[in-house]
């Protein structure tokens, strides 16, 4: 191998570990080497979900193909893209979400890292351009990579990575309320937020229906709440509109594991927001028993 | 001016931000005229095929690189109190326009000057994301264009000859991947032939718009080079062309037809390309189509 190939090897490595790349193509990795087929278990679903499955002691195949920053939209295409891996007869999908992300129901914004887990098909808005564009991105990244992107990647370089989110509970329930322009969680939810709710009603059902097609069983579970987050999330999760989603979850026979509220999961958090590594493997047994 | 702001300032000068995702934008950002009486829409050949320099008239080029039909549309109903009534829209197709329908891209850059009414696949993660693009270039700079900037001001880059014959395939073998065509002589694949329903029903909207608002709209194919009009055989032009414009029921007087057979694409001194009109050609081309417009459709223009 001559010198050029050997620093260009190099330098390319060091992109696509940089914070800009992982950024740009956040969680992709997984979905881009996933080569186990006929699964036992396949774990979908948002940052809760990231934060909460661990597969270390899981019996049988498992793959967790969970993405950060995700809506439920986005999720459902996720299953039905990769639901070839899980096995024919008798495989767990479970998803985990938490409460507050039931309010992307109506959500159909695809960012551009879906164009290289997702058929093209499953894209809203899809166009071949951009394709062309991002995959071009992830696959020569020198090319796009900033300039000043080196100012944090390279002290990076010296420093241990940990995965924690840096979140605080203020400041996520702060989002939350301005992105979905709600201002008590008390309160009669807006038209639009009404509408999110019907939306995840009927792409959850979907997803059911579909993991019923494949002989599958479909679990949905919120995680635990950490005691910073736990007085927002139980006003939510005691909303007239979340109350009624949940029956009518019940009505179609939906299986729904509610952890918000256990208490077995004290101390169990990494964060204000999500479960440490030991309450991971708790939840992820709870879940599958 | 802080330096942060000087460094901005100079990376947008850099080619990647002109010719980048927020290219032929500058002209919304700096404000389209009023009164018009010409205006013209369109794509890439639309944006290089028409200077207005030499004509005595208020004309505004409001085509963009890459276009659809359907950003024409919501292009021309955003300006529309931008033009004098009666004014003359002219609408520019691609030889592949009618494959462009409802699923074609809608680049991000429209965020930056329509409101959001505007724009089919308009979110608010976009809106932000390409503003801040727009204001603080310096962030998403690419560090190996920062190297091409720095050798580019040093050394003059000597201007490439190109080879007609080879960039007309070219031009050939990626509007056929583009639209998944093994070979034009092929019927229409299902969903093409959904495109081209869907790309006739803009077409007709963008008419009727004009008609409504007391606009004259004509359709105009640009002229281009011999060698790709050599490449576009007559079966390709009936599927991709004449078909379409049957369906959407234009009338041939409205219809100008400058593909080939034109003392312009006779010289390839008017061409960037094998496609593409350079400033010469394109002062040619707009003389030429304005004169015939008024000649045999509507008389004066002003």
């Amino acid at each position: 191998m001559s010198v050029k190939k050997k620093v260009g090897k190099l330098l390319k490595k060091f992109v696509t570990n940089s914070q800009w790349y992982q950024r740009e193509f956040m969680d992709c990795e997984k979905f881009w080497k996933l080569n186990t087929f006929s699964l036992d278990n396949l774990f979908i679903g948002t940052d809760s979900g990231h934060f909460g499955c661990n597969l270390e002691s899981v019996d049988g195949k498992s793959y967790d193909l969970t993405l950060r920053d995700s809506t439920i939209h986005q999720n459902y295409e996720v299953l039905r893209n990769y639901s070839s891996y899980i096995k024919e007869e008798g495989a767990t999908v479970v998803m985990i979400i938490s409460p507050f992300d039931i309010l992307t129901g109506n959500c159909d914004y695809f960012e551009d890292r879906f164009y290289s887990i997702l058929n093209m098909a499953s894209i809203p808005h899809f166009s071949y351009e951009r394709r062309k564009e991002v995959l071009s991105r992830k696959n020569a990244p020198l090319a796009y990579y900033p300039l000043l992107s080196l100012r944090i990647d390279i002290p990076a370089l010296f420093k241990k990575n940990r995965d924690v989110s840096k979140t605080t509970a203020s400041q996520y329930i702060s989002h939350i309320k301005h992105r979905y322009s709600i201002k008590n969680f008390k309160d009669k939810m807006s038209l639009l937020n009404q509408d999110s709710f019907d939306d995840a009603f009927l792409i959850i059902k979907q997803m059911n229906d579909y993991c019923e097609e494949h002989s599958a069983r479909f679990i949905l579970s919120f995680p635990p709440a950490s005691r910073a987050l736990c007085k927002e999330v139980n006003e939510f999760v005691n909303n007239e509109s979340f109350v009624t989603l949940l029956q009518k979850l019940k009505n179609e026979e939906i299986i729904v594991k509610d952890f918000t509220n256990d208490a077995r999961f004290e101390g169990k958090f990494s964060s204000e927001l999500f479960l440490n590594k030991a309450g991971a493997l708790l939840y992820t047994k709870l879940l599958l028993f | 001016m802080s330096a942060k702001n000087l460094i901005n300032n100079l990376v947008k000068k850099s080619p990647w931000y002109t010719n980048g995702e927020l290219k032929d934008c500058k002209k919304f950002w700096d404000g389209i005229n009023f009164e018009l009486d010409v205006v013209n829409l369109g794509s890439n050949s639309a944006v290089f095929g028409y200077d207005y320099e030499n004509i005595d008239l208020k004309c505004a080029n409001l085509a963009m690189g890459p276009q659809c039909l359907l950003m024409d549309y919501n292009i021309l109903k955003f300006y529309k109190n931008h033009l004098k009534e009666g004014a003359l829209v002219i609408i520019t197709l691609c030889p592949f326009s009618s494959m462009a329908g409802y699923n074609y891209l809608i680049d991000s850059k429209y965020h930056t000057f329509l409101p959001k009414e505007y724009i089919p696949n308009f979110s608010k993660k976009t809106l932000y994301r390409i503003n801040s693009l727009r204001d603080n270039p310096l962030s998403s700079y690419p560090l190996l264009q920062f190297f091409k900037d720095i050798k580019r001001s040093f050394f003059k880059s000597s201007k490439s000859i190109v080879n007609f014959k080879d960039n007309a395939d070219g031009w050939i073998k990626s509007w056929k991947q583009e639209f998944d065509i093994l070979d034009f002589n092929h019927e229409l694949s299902v969903v093409n032939k959904k495109n081209r329903e869907d790309s006739a029903s803009i077409l007709k909207m963008i008419i009727d718009f004009c008609n409504i608002n007391n606009f004259r709209p004509v359709v105009v194919l640009p002229p281009v080079t011999k060698e790709l009009a050599s490449c576009m055989s007559q079966q390709m032009r009936k599927t991709f062309i004449y078909d379409y414009l049957e369906i959407v029921g234009l009338s041939d007087k409205l219809f100008f037809n400058y593909l080939d057979s034109t003392p312009i694409s006779e010289d390839c001194n008017n061409f960037q390309n094998a496609y593409f009109l350079n400033a010469k050609g394109a002062k040619q081309f707009t003389e030429i189509l304005l004169r015939n417009i008024e000649q045999e459709f509507i008389g004066k223009i002003k």
